[in-house]
């Protein structure tokens, strides 16, 4: 996949590239591995705790870079795109009801998370980011690693090319230092519903494409198939049904509408309840959080960033 | 269930609150629209400086935004101060969620106009009155009433 532009990312999914793929193993082995391998088992406190609400954690991302949500993919590494934004999200999140800005220092980088895919094709499974974030990797952020590997940029050549050989064990290393504590299997909407409300971002690979217009509320309906990993970085749960925003990774690929509580970043856009359980259902939707399992966390908030 | 009714009744209460002294307390002079809001001390007064000078700093609109943004606050003042059988604000949570819904059902959408003045004014409830979801006692019900006063101070300041 050479560089290409929000449109031509759009086309090339519609027209069935698969950026994320299976991996029953490496499912199977987060699974076994994971003290708490599915999100309920780890979140018995945050039950039920973002019915009714709107969840807007993105807002801690955009507090620390406003660009955030900019950085376009270049190549097929979506899944990569689609776990850094979620860990950032949860990393925003504790930084933010901390207060220690200094401790945000960039976003995080996503060439090595691509890089340790497994092969040298494009694609990736979910599972396999889960497990490099949380157990055999880490997490690294946009900036120079000296003598390791400069991350300060976007350069999909890099995490392209380490895919067949594997990552070099400095950038192993450098990304051993700070891992993911907890990664999480999310299989319900009210599983997703209850990550966001408390500060988790998720990401999520499934089958699922969406129209490029959102309607006057933000929302895009179904449309088609993308074998995609996406972020979800926010839930509205305050009308009839629970609804997501999708944070997307090929940059200000969709336009439409905004819901009533703000505007929603470039090229996001916000799901159906209904949507959003047949794509948990799909097995590919992983919370991380960096504490032992899900604790309850206020999002650091007062009501005044849902509309000023 | 019972969360949900004390929001929309919280809600319900805050528009009309806000829209009927809208009409009764700004009133037009020298053509310019005036909003009466309390006093606060100067030690309150130093605090929010910067939401102050980010209204100033922001759009044009400032003029009638900071106005309305001030009626808001002094009249979610109001509805934290309702203590005994008239308590409809119990604990932080309460004050988030009134707020959040507010803002949205008078649709004020002014996301990006006043630079960080969201932020801003998030944290400084947040140092008056913490960020833990916690009931209310009356110290701390004083403390949120006198916060919403001072945000309503620091927008009609913000709006001249």
């Amino acid at each position: 996949m050479a560089r290409m532009s929000p449109e031509e990312l759009y086309n090339n999914y519609k027209n069935g590239f698969s950026g994320c793929l299976w991996e029953q193993h490496v499912f199977d082995h987060l699974l076994e591995t994971s003290k708490y391998a599915y999100f309920k088992d780890g979140a018995k406190k945050i039950t039920d705790s973002g019915k009714g609400k709107l969840s807007t954690p993105f807002k801690s991302v955009l507090n620390f870079d406003k660009k955030a949500y900019t950085e376009r993919q270049t190549t097929g590494d979506c899944v990569s795109h689609a776990t850094r934004n979620a860990v950032d999200l949860s990393r925003a999140v504790e930084i933010d009801i901390k207060g220690e800005k200094e401790s945000w220092v960039a976003r995080g980088a996503t060439e090595a998370i691509y890089g340790a895919r497994g092969h040298s094709g494009q694609g990736m499974s979910c599972s396999r980011a889960a497990q490099f974030v949380s157990q055999n990797g880490g997490v690294l952020v946009r900036k120079n690693y000296a003598g390791i590997a400069d991350f300060s940029k976007y350069n999909s050549k890099m995490g392209a090319s380490w895919g067949g050989r594997g990552l070099p064990d400095k950038v192993i290393d450098a990304a051993n230092d700070h891992q993911i504590k907890t990664t999480s299997l999310i299989r319900t909407v009210e599983e997703a519903r209850d990550a966001l409300a408390n500060g988790y971002g998720i990401s999520v690979c499934s089958g699922y494409g969406f129209s490029n217009r959102r309607d006057s509320k933000g929302i895009a309906r179904k449309s088609g198939s993308w074998a995609h990993a996406m972020a979800w970085v926010a839930c509205d749960d305050t009308g009839k049904e629970p609804l997501f925003l999708v944070q997307n990774s090929w940059g200000k690929w969709n336009d439409g509408g905004h819901p009533e509580w703000g505007p929603i970043p470039d090229g996001s856009f916000l799901i159906r309840a209904s949507d959003a359980a047949g794509m948990l259902k799909q097995n590919g939707a992983y919370a991380f959080s960096e504490f032992n399992g899900f604790p309850p966390q206020k999002l650091p908030d007062y009501g005044f960033e849902d509309y000023l | 269930m019972k969360d949900k009714l004390l929001l929309a009744v919280a809600g319900v209460l805050v528009v009309f609150a806000v829209f009927k002294p809208y009409l009764e307390n700004i009133t037009v002079v020298d053509n310019k629209p005036t909003v009466v809001v309390e006093e606060i001390s100067e030690d309150q007064k130093k605090l929010v400086q910067d939401i102050v000078d980010a209204v100033k700093n922001g759009s044009e609109d400032r003029v009638v935004d900071g106005k309305h943004l001030a009626s808001l606050y002094t009249n979610l003042a109001k509805l934290i101060e309702l203590d005994n059988e008239d308590k409809l604000i119990e604990s932080t949570s309460d004050i988030a969620q009134a707020n959040s819904l507010s803002g949205r059902l008078l649709k004020l959408d002014l996301n990006g106009k006043y630079d960080g003045v969201g932020k801003l004014s998030s944290d400084y409830v947040k140092s008056q009155i913490g960020s833990d979801d916690v009931n209310l006692d009356d110290e701390l019900r004083a403390k949120a009433v006198e916060a919403f006063k001072s945000l309503a101070w620091a927008f009609n300041e913000g709006s001249k």
